[in-house]
């Protein structure tokens, strides 16, 4: 409908039903162009504008939640194992029970290097860290499976400051042993 | 624990102020907090200026503005703890953190729906409540599962203000488990919090992420611990 003819209806004070459906139904497209709403493009004869973001509003997109329960492993017992040496298809490492509260090393093992996830593998070197669980799978069907997972640690890079307070201690202990 | 759960998981839950959308999976793993192979295969549920959630195959995480949600179902629970202490303090030293939960979750399961019951009147009994107590009794006692009534959800808490944090509290709560069928299944969490007192004028995290790295593993160990008082009444 056109601009001018609705001023000229206006101005006569005369407004029918279909008219003022219709002034209503331009009035209500140029909000619609300002702020898109889902589906107005249906019930307001307009087009959404491409992409949400020039819209006033921003509707977020959500995917549907999922419903099903996932997989759980449970440890039975940890250790935190030190690679100390690599070799063509396995590797040694020392290792702490953590599940004992140990804080030493008291065993050292052989792992095939297959044991270690292929997105880790770019962690592996000796004196890397990581953690050995075993336990079992439970599936939400309520199998148990025995098993174990082994995590490459990734640990944040020392800071200037802990590298200095760690300096610092050293050269305590290493005066502390002159002394003695 | 004496009873080794069906259904364990471990969530930190950090207070402060996040920008959402800069927590995409490809920004992990650019930055080495996560694997490529990770980041590729998350699966993202929304990445919004006011919500990223986004789960990986041994994790997911949540940030909103005022939360940093980061959850696993699968041992070792270490890799959550590092995940946090690289991203906050390698990557994003300066963001102001004044909160952290730690969360311990287990489902586990007793011998039967009499022991269930056992803890549950235990920990509440339903004398207690007077006349209505008895009527919950008598029908805890008759067996029916269309009428079995009881104990539903209970939470105890340690206040610790100027223990081994500046403020918070321990709690713990229990509840049936939705999760093992039959009614012979026990729900708990723990949840350990620690706040910083003034939280307006908190300047980067260095004091949250302390607290979370001197008491991650010990935090962990005492809410197994919390947990195996209740297992013992089964």
């Amino acid at each position: 409908m056109a601009g001018t003819d609705a001023v000229a209806i206006k101005e006569n004070n005369i407004v029918p039903g279909t008219i003022l459906k219709a002034l209503a139904r331009e009035h209500l497209s140029s909000i619609a162009k300002q702020i898109w709403i889902p589906n107005t493009e249906k019930t307001l004869g307009t087009s959404a504008p491409e992409g949400l973001s020039i819209g006033l509003i921003d509707h977020p997109h959500f995917h549907p939640a999922r419903l099903h329960v996932r997989d759980s492993f449970v440890a039975l017992q940890e250790w935190e194992g030190t690679i100390v040496s690599i070799y063509e298809d396995y590797f040694t490492a020392r290792l702490v029970d953590i599940t004992a509260e140990e804080s030493i090393a008291s065993e050292e093992a052989d792992f095939p290097l297959d044991d270690i996830p292929a997105c880790d593998r770019d962690l592996l070197r000796p004196g890397a860290i990581f953690r050995w669980a075993v336990g079992y799978r439970r599936s939400p069907g309520g199998t148990n499976m025995r098993g174990y997972q082994l995590a490459m640690r990734r640990l944040p890079q020392w800071t200037k400051r802990e590298l200095d307070e760690a300096k610092v201690e050293a050269l305590r202990i290493a005066g502390a042993l002159k002394m003695e | 624990m004496r009873i080794t759960p069906e259904y364990g998981n471990v969530g930190i839950v950090l207070l402060g102020s996040f920008n959402p959308p800069i927590f995409r999976p490809e920004w992990f793993a650019k930055t080495g907090i996560i694997s490529d192979e990770a980041a590729a295969t998350a699966e993202i549920e929304v990445i919004h200026k006011q919500i990223s959630a986004f789960r990986m195959a041994w994790a997911s995480l949540r940030i909103e503005s005022e939360s940093f949600v980061a959850e696993t179902d699968d041992a070792p629970y270490v890799r959550l703890f590092d995940l946090i202490m690289k991203t906050f303090r390698e990557r994003l030293e300066h963001t102001p953190l004044w909160a952290v939960g730690i969360n311990r979750r287990v489902h586990f399961r007793v011998r039967d729906v009499k022991t269930r019951d056992a803890i549950g009147k235990r920990l509440a009994p339903p004398e207690a409540w007077g006349e209505w107590g008895a009527m919950v009794t008598k029908e805890l006692n008759e067996q029916s599962p269309e009428r079995h009534g009881g104990m539903l959800s209970l939470t105890m808490q340690q206040r610790m203000i100027g223990d081994d944090r500046p403020g918070g509290s321990i709690n713990a709560r229990i509840e049936p488990s939705t999760r093992i069928p039959g009614g012979i299944g026990v729900f708990m969490e723990i949840n350990d919090h620690y706040e910083l007192p003034d939280r307006k004028n908190v300047v980067g995290c260095d004091q949250i992420i302390a607290l979370l790295e001197r008491n991650f593993e010990s935090s962990l160990k005492r809410s197994e611990w919390i947990i195996d008082q209740i297992m013992a009444l089964g």
